[in-house]
């Protein structure tokens, strides 16, 4: 599914560049639940970033279901954000104005997908996380590990085929921590969605089923979790 | 999604309502005041063309001039329109002439009771009611002006003399003597018009009133003549055909120096400086020109505010912009929201713009002396609401392509580009600022003019002088007047009395003349007087001696000014003593006073005194009066009780000089006030775009803020710090502002003859006031920024 070559970035410090990525190759299949892990600095996020196209390498080739994404446009960009990827951030990012409801809303809006349909989506998801009474609460009203299963949910909600997180459980207690990975789990087990996730925690990148290891920028070692 | 855009968007205008208060009002007062500038606009250019046929009606003027003075009158001889529908009748379909007697007004009467003195009276063609659009209520618009001895009123002069009943049929006596047939009844004339009048005498009542030689002569100039055009006949036609006119029929001592420049009708009210007679003082184009721009820059600052704060705005909801990429928002969508939501404010700022317009109109109306009425929104409502939609794209669109082009990385790590460091938004508030600052000088630099004006030496003094109509009256007479003179002046209250042809510093006339010692006839301003005229006005002496009580003496004396001894050459004013003008005798020279308006140079003048009844009826006009300051009100009384003995056919009517004198300086007086009314509001945008501004930047930077705070800043530190990023570009305005502001100003100065220095305290002025509001509205934001408690603002990362 996700083919890396040579990826490098890095940014022009003076005369100098500073590499974040340098040489990392990687191969992700359809299905795989990977776990990036390694020290601050070491270019996770950006890695992730690199991904999620919300960045771009200034070297390398990026392939993504075949195609090269390096010749993709803002347009193109957009379609697999609409059909392929899915988000999870550390901070949640959800849209303060919007409510619940609404923040589920917005990615099926976006795919046009039909009002009777939408509902039914939304619905579900909701009474899947069990979130059906805060469905008209705005996310300052509710705790971070609610919050990050509304993120986890939007992220749901256009059944895409990737999910990226980038440290999903870095501002959660441990049992709420425990509960997102959980959801992962299942979703990568039972709908067979690609997860990709970044974090510092063993006991959560033990979820996935292969571990990179990065350091200054360069892929240290992959390790394959034996469950 | 439309729908959901909208819901969205209603509730970010909810949820920020501080910011919508300041972002709706801002430009509401913006496009309340830009409308209402155009509005005023549209009326000045809209002079005359409520008359159907106004793109063939042209006037024809007057221009005697030889050697660089002479005379540019609004009127021409009585003959010329007659004269011209005869000899060019392949050119003209009809032509109309009005005219006054040279009188201010006349007395009508409807029994002594209902007696008035009418100043707006014409004597005039049928033409204005069937080649003109005037509206006649009642009566025939081809016969009501035919007969002699018929006359026509407005609905509102009808009212005075026959309260409610019919006038049709009635009688009015005309100055004591004359009895008129009121034939019709007219609309009020259009505030649009540069033609007022409440009554219209039928011209034909002129047959014998004037003799022979007044009527078919091409000397005397005192009819406003207008010529209907054939269709499709270009003006160059009668252009070209007018200079063969001036030759065949002027007469000869003029005949060379005349020409009959022809304005077309609606150019008259904005295209006409520089003439004299006219009916009454005139628009001016530069003001129109001037204020169109003010809307322009008001209209401009507002738009800048609002792309100020809609940018401020959406960069705190790059978060949002960048989230909803990662949800598969395309470009296009996103641009379509934030110029929808741009669209949706501007639209309230409409609403709220018409309720304040609706409000301010009387006021507006009151300052402007204009009629506008609600139905002119509507008029102009297609353009209201065209301009509104177009400034709410405008102001919608950078932010929309700005922000929607971001790549969503940036936003989603939470980075906060952009900011005041955004050159764009910095060079934006540099503008606002420079407009504003240039406004400010503007109106410090025109008021200080229209003060100059106000106030500025004449060379006589006109306060205390009470101006009286005396014309055909029983004062006409040379020995009536004298009498009357002397029962005044034994009133100690009353310090001097003299009579003169026109107002002084209003009008003159102007005379044909042959100077000692060059052999050609010149045209010089000149006035009638009576003796005591220089003694009046406390006109000085530059050499010789004032009229003499003697009349007989000064029956070919003139006493003549410096301009006229500088004119011809004469040397010193000693010199010019004993010199003769067409063989009258130099016996004074006065030093120079504007007998005009300030707007033109003291021009060469001649002062004669009338010496029989003859010329004394004709040219002496008013009587002018200077009593005591002290107790104005006696000597009022007095003067009236005196007046109504001695002269029972005309009713008691004066004026104040000094009050005629603002009259001639309204419209400045006027605009001085409308365009600091404009300026101010100008000012108070800029600083709301500033304040909102402000809060939207510190909110940016509560985290730097509270660090600062943390690491043992003060608050009188923070303030600072914060406060003079806006300073510097506020002084950066001021120093792109003041250069433009003085050449532009020095430009508009020079259309004056008399002029103030533009000064560089004016400039101080306007930096310093910039700089005040500047630090008051960012100085509140910022300490309120810095006194915040920083757990609070470390809390929100």
């Amino acid at each position: 599914m996700i083919e890396l070559k040579n990826i490098e970035r890095y940014y022009p410090t003076g005369s100098l560049k500073t590499y974040v990525l340098r040489y990392v190759n990687a191969h992700i299949a359809e299905g795989e639940f990977v776990s990036i892990m390694g020290p601050s600095g070491s270019g996770k996020s950006t890695l992730l970033h690199i991904l999620g196209m919300l960045d771009e390498p200034t070297d390398g080739e990026f392939w993504f279901l075949g195609e090269g994404v390096h010749k993709f446009n803002e347009r193109r960009r957009t379609e697999m954000y609409r059909e392929y990827i899915g988000f999870v951030f550390q901070a949640y990012h959800l849209i303060d104005d919007l409510t619940v409801y609404e923040n589920l809303e917005t990615p099926l809006l976006y795919k046009k997908v039909p009002s009777t349909e939408r509902k039914s989506r939304i619905a579900d998801l909701l009474d899947r996380f069990n979130m059906v009474a805060k469905k008209d609460l705005f996310p300052s009203q509710l705790s971070g590990g609610q919050q990050q299963l509304v993120g986890v949910a939007r992220a749901l909600i256009g059944r895409p085929k990737l999910i990226l997180a980038d440290e999903p459980t870095g501002n959660l207690q441990s049992p709420q921590a425990k509960e997102i990975m959980e959801v992962f789990k299942t979703l990568n087990r039972e709908d067979g969605v690609t997860i990709v996730q970044v974090t510092h925690s063993e006991d959560n990148a033990k979820y996935g089923n292969r571990i990179l290891h990065l350091k200054d920028g360069r892929v240290e070692n992959e390790e394959l979790v034996k469950h | 999604m439309y729908q959901n855009y909208l819901r969205f968007a209603l509730r970010n205008l909810w949820l920020q309502k501080n910011q919508t208060a300041i972002l709706v009002s801002g430009l509401a007062l913006g496009l309340a005041t830009c409308f209402f500038i155009s509005l005023w606009v549209m009326s000045e250019l809209s002079y005359d063309s409520f008359h159907e046929r106004s793109q063939r009606i042209y006037r024809i003027t007057e221009k005697v001039w030889t050697d660089g003075s002479g005379e540019y009158c609004a009127s021409a001889p009585i003959a010329l329109g007659p004269t011209l529908l005869r000899e060019l009748p392949h050119l003209l379909e009809n032509q109309t002439r009005l005219m006054q007697l040279r009188s201010s007004s006349y007395t009508l009467e409807n029994g002594a009771e209902r007696r008035f003195n009418e100043a707006k009276l014409y004597f005039a063609e049928p033409g204005v009611f069937n080649m003109f659009s005037f509206k006649l209520k009642t009566g025939d618009p081809i016969t009501c002006l035919q007969q002699p001895n018929c006359v026509v009123l407005t609905e509102s002069a009808s009212k005075k003399y026959f309260g409610s009943a019919d006038p049709m049929g009635k009688i009015l006596r005309f100055e004591g003597n004359k009895d008129l047939t009121v034939t019709g009844l007219a609309a009020e004339t259009p505030v649009e018009s540069h033609l007022h009048f409440d009554v219209l005498v039928s011209f034909s009542t002129l047959d014998n009133m004037l003799t022979d030689r007044q009527k078919n002569g091409f000397y005397w100039n005192p009819a406003w003549t207008y010529v209907l055009l054939k269709d499709n006949v270009p003006p160059s036609q009668l252009e070209a055909a007018l200079p063969g006119i001036v030759q065949k029929f002027f007469p000869e001592t003029i005949r060379n120096g005349t020409t009959l420049p022809i304005q077309a009708l609606c150019d008259i009210h904005l295209h006409s400086t520089g003439l004299v007679g006219e009916f009454e003082p005139n628009g001016n184009q530069a003001y129109v020109r001037v204020f169109a721009t003010v809307a322009i820059f008001v209209l401009l600052i507002a738009i800048i505010n609002f792309i100020n704060l809609c940018t401020a705005q959406s960069i705190r909801r790059m978060k949002e912009i960048g989230l909803r990429k990662t949800l598969g928002a395309g470009r296009t969508s996103l641009i379509v929201q934030m110029l929808g939501e741009a669209l949706l404010t501007s639209f309230f700022a409409g609403l709220v713009a018409v309720v304040l317009m609706a409000i301010a109109l009387p006021f507006f109306n009151d300052l402007t002396s204009k009629s506008f009425a609600l139905h002119h929104f509507w008029q102009y409502g297609g353009w209201f609401l065209t301009g509104t939609m177009l400034t709410g794209l405008l102001a919608g669109a950078y932010p929309a392509f700005y922000l929607s082009g971001f790549r969503p990385a940036m936003a989603v790590k939470g980075g906060r580009g952009g900011g005041f460091r955004s050159r764009t938004q910095q060079a934006l508030v540099v503008v606002q600022f420079a407009i504003s600052v240039a406004l400010i000088i503007a109106t410090l630099v025109a008021s200080r003019q229209f003060k100059y004006l106000r106030e500025a030496r004449l060379g006589f003094d006109r306060s205390g002088v009470l101006i009286l109509p005396v014309s055909r009256c029983a004062l006409a007479t040379i020995d009536k007047f004298d009498d009357f003179r002397r029962q005044l002046l034994q009133n100690p209250l009353i310090q001097n009395v003299t009579a003169l042809e026109e107002p002084l510093g209003i009008r003159f006339n102007t005379g044909t003349y042959n100077p000692e010692g060059i052999d050609a006839e010149k045209q010089f301003a000149r006035l009638y007087v009576r003796d005591g005229f220089l003694e009046t006005f406390g006109i000085e002496l530059a050499s010789g001696r004032s009229f003499s009580e003697n009349r007989l003496a000064d029956s070919s004396s003139v006493i003549i000014n410096e301009a006229m001894v500088r004119h011809l050459g004469w040397g010193t004013a000693e010199n010019a003593l004993q010199k003769r003008l067409n063989k009258q005798r130099v016996v004074g020279v006065a030093k120079d006073f504007h007998f005009a308006s300030l707007h033109t140079a003291i021009e060469p003048l001649v002062l004669h005194v009338p010496f029989n009844n003859w010329q004394n009826g004709f040219f002496v006009q008013y009587m002018a009066v200077r009593v005591a300051q002290k107790d104005m009100p006696s000597a009022i009384q007095f003067l009236q009780k005196t007046w109504e003995q001695q002269v029972p056919d005309r009713a008691f009517e004066y004026s104040f000089l000094d009050d005629n004198h603002a009259k001639l300086y309204q419209s400045e007086a006027r605009l001085g006030q409308v365009a600091l009314i404009f300026n101010v509001l100008s000012l108070l945008i800029a600083c709301m775009g500033l304040v909102g501004l402000a809060t939207y930047l510190l909110g940016q930077r509560t985290k730097e803020i509270g660090v600062r705070k943390v690491l043992g800043a003060s608050v009188a530190s923070i303030t600072r710090l914060l406060a003079s990023d806006f300073l510097k570009l506020v002084l950066i305005a001021i120093f792109i502002a003041s250069p433009v502001a003085y050449y532009f100003m020095q430009r508009w100065l020079a259309d004056f003859a008399y002029r103030i220095d533009i000064q560089w305290w004016m400039f101080v002025v306007a930096a310093l006031a910039a700089v005040f509001v500047a630090i008051l509205t960012v100085g509140i934001q910022s300490i309120r920024a810095a006194l915040a408690n920083p757990v609070e603002s470390l809390r929100s990362e």
